[in-house]
């Protein structure tokens, strides 16, 4: 072998050695950099959604507070006035204690309902029934739930953010919609939960009106976050109709 | 340095492959259903051609030049139709197939002189390292950067970023010096690149996981 070939080995080598330890070290300190700025995003995206599932369950107490007041005022406040009058107006003791009766009954199933455990330990399907129960009770609006298919258990957070879309959307059909009529449809598929939600309201033109006082975005934005698809139809006088789609 | 230590060197690489070939298949069933399992083939007629009939040929005097220019030519299409199998963009997958032409057309226009064969390992090479660059992007952009040593595209794909970054000024740096790429010292620098080309795969298949490799 001569000087020259030496030479040139020496450079080429030198040249081929560098080129590839630089990539190398470039590769690994872009990689670095992507991982930690995944971290962060994960991270960042984790805390915003707990924080959105606390948010979902402080409006749900709200919701509930609110509820219990309607209820105490509307229901109990109501019986007891009742008593009251039939006591002055000397009705037979047997109306009294019947209206009392009466009275404690809705208290006490008041208070099982919003006892914190029960709350707790509620299904989906329970927390709707003890909605439509109320509607119905109150003759807020006629309403009912069918369930079909083979029951799936879900997560309890998923849980929490279905119930509260629903609840906005039952809280627009109460306040907004004179509506008359609401049915809830809880499908269970081999591998997707589809609810549907419908009322036979004033409803409105999706396109004309700037429903941002309805919820509507945040009602599709809570969905995205559980992985699932909220879509609303609404045509004016027919009534508006939530789909809540999720694949197990 | 002794022409033995240079024939040890070369018989090394032969060596490197047969053993990524073996280690393929023996993780073989972690890549069965992506599209990485073409490589178990891959290697083994790597094996086959450069190792068994490549020197066979030389054996009996036959020229072997095409054997290698062909191998040139089919395992650089072989990395573009894997790189457009899994390359999710719609821009890539447009830019490999026009890569592929490219190489195809410039192949065969170099094939028709020996001289020239050379050029299509560095353009096939360049293109490889593009494609690679956008895999890498892919992957950097998805949930994978997170356990990205168990991904068995991204291993392959270094084996490639590495191995052809160093093969391209290795070819036209002894084409500058007018020194013979199968001259016994330069024997090192190709067992250094084959080192890492092969070292990478068996690191690939070694690590990687069934639940990373399902596209």
């Amino acid at each position: 072998m001569d000087e020259k070939e030496i030479q040139s080995f020496l450079i080429i080598s030198s040249v081929v050695l560098f080129i590839v330890i630089i990539t190398m070290i470039s590769l690994f300190i872009l990689f670095k950099k992507r991982k930690n700025a995944l971290l962060l995003k994960n991270e960042f995206e984790k805390k915003h959604f707990e924080q959105e599932i606390s948010k979902a369950q402080i409006e749900i107490r709200e919701e509930t507070f609110r509820n219990i007041s309607w209820e105490l005022h509307d229901n109990i406040g109501q019986l007891l006035t009742l008593a009251k009058i039939q006591l002055q107006n000397n009705s037979p003791v047997d109306d009294v204690k019947g209206t009392l009766n009466k009275c404690l009954k809705e208290l006490r199933d008041l208070s099982k309902i919003i006892s914190p455990d029960a709350l707790k330990n509620m299904s989906l399907e329970q927390a709707i029934s003890g909605e439509i129960d109320r509607f119905n009770r109150l003759n807020f609006i006629e309403s009912q739930l069918t369930i079909k298919g083979q029951q799936t258990k879900i997560d309890s957070k998923t849980e929490i953010v279905f119930f509260r879309i629903l609840q906005e959307f039952f809280s627009n059909t109460i306040k907004h919609a004179k509506a008359t009529h609401l049915s809830i449809i809880l499908n269970y598929q081999t591998d997707m939960l589809i609810i549907t939600a419908k009322d036979n309201g004033l409803g409105f033109d999706l396109d004309k009106q700037k429903h941002s006082g309805l919820g509507l975005t945040n009602m599709k934005n809570r969905a995205k976050l559980v992985n699932a698809n909220a879509t609303i139809l609404s045509e004016p006088n027919i009534g508006t109709k939530l789909t809540i789609t999720y694949k197990f | 340095m002794s022409s033995s230590y240079a024939y040890f060197l070369s018989y090394s690489i032969n060596a490197l492959e047969l053993i990524a070939a073996i280690v393929a298949l023996i993780h073989y069933k972690k890549y069965a259903n992506s599209s990485e399992r073409y490589f178990l083939l891959f290697l083994w007629a790597t094996f086959f051609i450069d190792s068994i009939l490549g020197p066979l040929s030389s054996f009996f005097n036959i020229d072997n030049t095409w054997l290698y220019y062909g191998y040139t030519g089919v395992s650089f299409l072989f990395y573009y139709l894997w790189y457009h199998t899994i390359l999710a963009e719609k821009l890539f997958k447009t830019i490999t197939k026009v890569l592929s032409v490219v190489f195809m057309v410039l192949y065969v226009l170099n094939g028709t002189n020996v001289e020239f064969q050379k050029y299509s390992f560095v353009i096939g090479a360049s293109f490889v390292l593009i494609l690679a660059g956008f895999h890498l992007h892919q992957l950097f952009n998805s949930d994978y950067t997170l356990k990205i040593k168990y991904k068995l595209s991204f291993w392959i794909t270094i084996a490639l970023l590495l191995f052809n970054i160093g093969m391209i000024p290795f070819i036209l740096l002894s084409k500058y010096f007018n020194i013979w790429v199968g001259n016994s010292i330069f024997i090192i620098i190709l067992f250094f690149l084959n080192l890492v080309l092969y070292g990478s795969y068996i690191i690939g298949f070694t690590w990687t996981k069934k639940k990373y490799n399902h596209f």
